[in-house]
């Protein structure tokens, strides 16, 4: 191996390596990087955009009808293997059922659900803590113990009550996912508020003659919003697991409607027989989790002004 | 009197919250304090970090409730008020805090922040609102388009001016400046104090101020107050009470001030240790552990204020023997 160029002097025999040097496998990994770190988010930004475009046209872009059987032509595979149908693209399922408009049609349901959930979950979260923080002893310790009772109970074992006493359909996994995830926003905000409480503008609004909500609104919601943000695009991937996870076990969507959970589990029978049924819907799930995540920390970075300054 | 604080007294619980463990005892932040200002005065509370300075000015902003004792403002108790009759003491008490970069919400354009008092109590026409925004900015000597930015667009001094422009803009008659130049570069304290005391007498304001630099007291106050651990232990006019410190603890505030003087040795007057914790305060005279003077009566009794003079009084035992 040729000496490394450059205006470092050379190391003496026996001396420390510089620590701050890049390692071996870092510069292995800068030289045969693939993609460049700084497109991963718009790569994940176009995947979730893709997303909404499918949930918002899935009508108008299926190329079959979701929901229509043909037992004639179950469980064709994809177009790239042997024995498949024309125009099935990913293939049919048990029932005949085109795959890809299944996954298209799907998306709605996956966005719906993540979005009602993660809206109503924010929303109350965040009141709660703000109300939490602001107004603190009684009312604090209540919510908190709230908050506590909430996080003990198991959401699989909550999800298969409510199923039970609601009756299982796509409402009753939003309210099992907004009892499960408010805990969350409740906390975080409750902590943030908690130290914006005691910033003076706070005080300075008090002493303005501002009233609590106005308080509230004006001074600490603001600041406390880019958290919101960040922590409810890092939990769209985990309540889009979540809704499939219900999905499959029977405890969320019903057919006919669609989910790509409950793809998962109609396939679940034919799983030795054909890989494709259970395995499309399931990196569908994955690629928009991973989206969302990845969107998450990107969101994150960008909107932390401690790291916006840097 | 515009202001006139009566045996106020607050006591923070500490440790232990609901519903686990009890109260674990009390920080005796603020335990009797009576003083009061006269109309257009510039009243000065000086005292070490923890003696309760800035939580006699929470109090008087009616941003804490009083354990006990009565503030008067303007012949009208502050402890019993009905929540118009709070907004209507607070369109008349302004407050300027310590840290210009905490006390301005990040968030908000400088025209919302100085806005924000008048929107709170009143309706008032866009044309209006921005003539009486103007005519602020103009007295603290910021320009007029400094309303379209936000704070972080200014430096700590400008920041601090407009901290200044906002506690203004509802005409208030008493202000209550929290450590109002601490925060700032020493180059630019001055131009904030000049401006300060510009305001004051134009506008007849009546300041309170907190602060521990004994020069910005001896500079700017008409009267002072000087607190150690909770208690007022001297009080006068300010010239007088620097000429002739009576508490030995003001003795001892005074002898730490650095002179610009290389002849100038420490004195001995100077007080030893730290300041005592408020949650166990030291028996009798709070400041007896630290004093140069000590005497056996000071552990004991709680030296009350006595009258020296016209105006001044402090509350030491050395007095009592003196005018025994």
């Amino acid at each position: 191996m040729t000496e490394p160029v450059g205006h470092r002097t050379p190391q003496p025999a026996g001396h420390p390596a510089d620590p701050l040097a890049p390692s071996g496998l870092a510069l292995l990994l800068r030289r045969f990087r693939l993609i460049r770190v700084g497109r991963v988010p718009w790569i994940a930004g176009g995947l979730l955009l893709l997303l909404v475009f499918c949930a918002l046209f899935a009508d108008l872009i299926v190329p079959w009808d979701p929901t229509a059987l043909n037992l004639g032509k179950a469980l064709k595979p994809p177009i790239w293997e042997d024995g498949s149908v024309p125009g099935h693209v990913l293939g049919t399922d048990n029932l005949g059922r085109d795959i890809l408009s299944r996954i298209i049609q799907g998306a709605q349901v996956t966005l719906e659900v993540g979005l009602y959930a993660i809206v109503l979950s924010g929303g109350i979260g965040a009141l709660m803590g703000m109300i939490s923080a602001y107004f603190g002893g009684v009312v604090d310790a209540v919510i908190m113990r709230l908050v506590d009772i909430q996080m003990s109970i198991p959401s699989i074992a909550l999800a298969l009550v409510l199923a039970a006493a609601l009756s299982p359909g796509m409402s009753t996994v939003i309210v099992v996912i907004v009892l499960s995830y408010w805990t969350w926003y409740a906390r975080i905000v409750r902590g943030e508020v908690l130290s914006l409480r005691e910033r003076d503008f706070v005080k300075l609004a008090r002493v303005a003659g501002c009233s609590t909500p106005v308080i509230l609104w004006r001074h600490i919601l603001p600041n406390v919003i880019n958290t919101l943000l960040v922590l409810a695009s890092l939990q769209l991937g985990s309540v889009i697991i979540f809704e499939a996870t219900l999905s499959f076990l029977g405890l969320g969507v019903q057919s006919p409607d669609m989910s790509w959970g409950l793809m998962l589990n109609d396939a679940r029978p034919y799983m030795t027989r054909a890989w494709w049924p259970i395995t499309l819907p399931g990196i569908a799930i994955m690629i928009v989790c991973l989206a969302a995540n990845v969107f998450g920390d990107w969101m994150r970075d960008t909107l932390d002004p401690r790291r916006r300054q840097l | 009197m515009i202001l006139e604080i009566d045996n106020l007294v607050k006591h923070f619980p500490v440790g232990g919250g609901f519903p686990f463990g009890g109260s674990k005892g009390e920080v005796k932040a603020v335990d009797g304090v009576s003083f009061g200002i006269g109309a257009g005065e510039t009243f000065a509370l000086v005292g070490e970090s923890g003696c309760g300075k800035t939580t006699i000015a929470k109090l008087i902003l009616l941003l804490e409730k009083p354990t006990a004792g009565r503030i008067v403002f303007d012949g009208t108790d502050l402890t019993n008020l009905n929540s118009r009759q709070v907004k209507e003491y607070r369109r008349n008490a302004q407050a300027v805090f310590q840290d210009p970069y905490s006390s301005l919400n990040p968030r908000m354009k400088i025209r919302d922040i100085l806005a924000e008092p008048i929107r709170a109590h009143q309706t008032m026409g866009r044309k209006d609102l921005e003539r009486r925004l103007d005519e602020v900015l103009e007295i603290v000597g910021l320009p007029e388009r400094a309303k379209r930015n936000y704070p972080h667009e200014f430096s700590g001094g400008q920041r601090q001016r407009i901290a200044v422009a906002r506690a203004l803009t509802l005409n208030p008659k008493f202000i209550v400046l929290d450590e109002p130049i601490s925060a700032l570069d020493v180059s630019i304290r001055a131009q904030i104090l000049n401006l300060l005391e510009d305001i004051q007498k134009e506008l007849g304001l009546t300041y309170l101020i907190i602060a521990h630099d004994l020069a910005l007291v001896e500079h700017v106050s008409t009267t002072v107050g000087v607190m150690y651990l909770g208690n007022l232990v001297e009080i006068g006019p300010t010239a007088q009470v620097f000429d002739d410190p009576q508490h030995p603890y003001t003795q001892a505030l005074l002898a730490a001030v650095p002179r610009p003087d290389p002849k100038h040795g420490l004195s001995e007057q100077l007080a030893t240790g730290e300041i005592a914790s408020a949650l166990n305060p030291p028996s009798g005279c709070k400041f007896h552990p630290r004093c140069p003077h000590v005497m056996d009566v000071c552990s004991q009794t709680y030296p009350e204020l006595r009258r020296i003079g016209e105006s001044r009084a402090a509350g030491c035992h050395l007095l009592e023997e003196q005018s025994a």
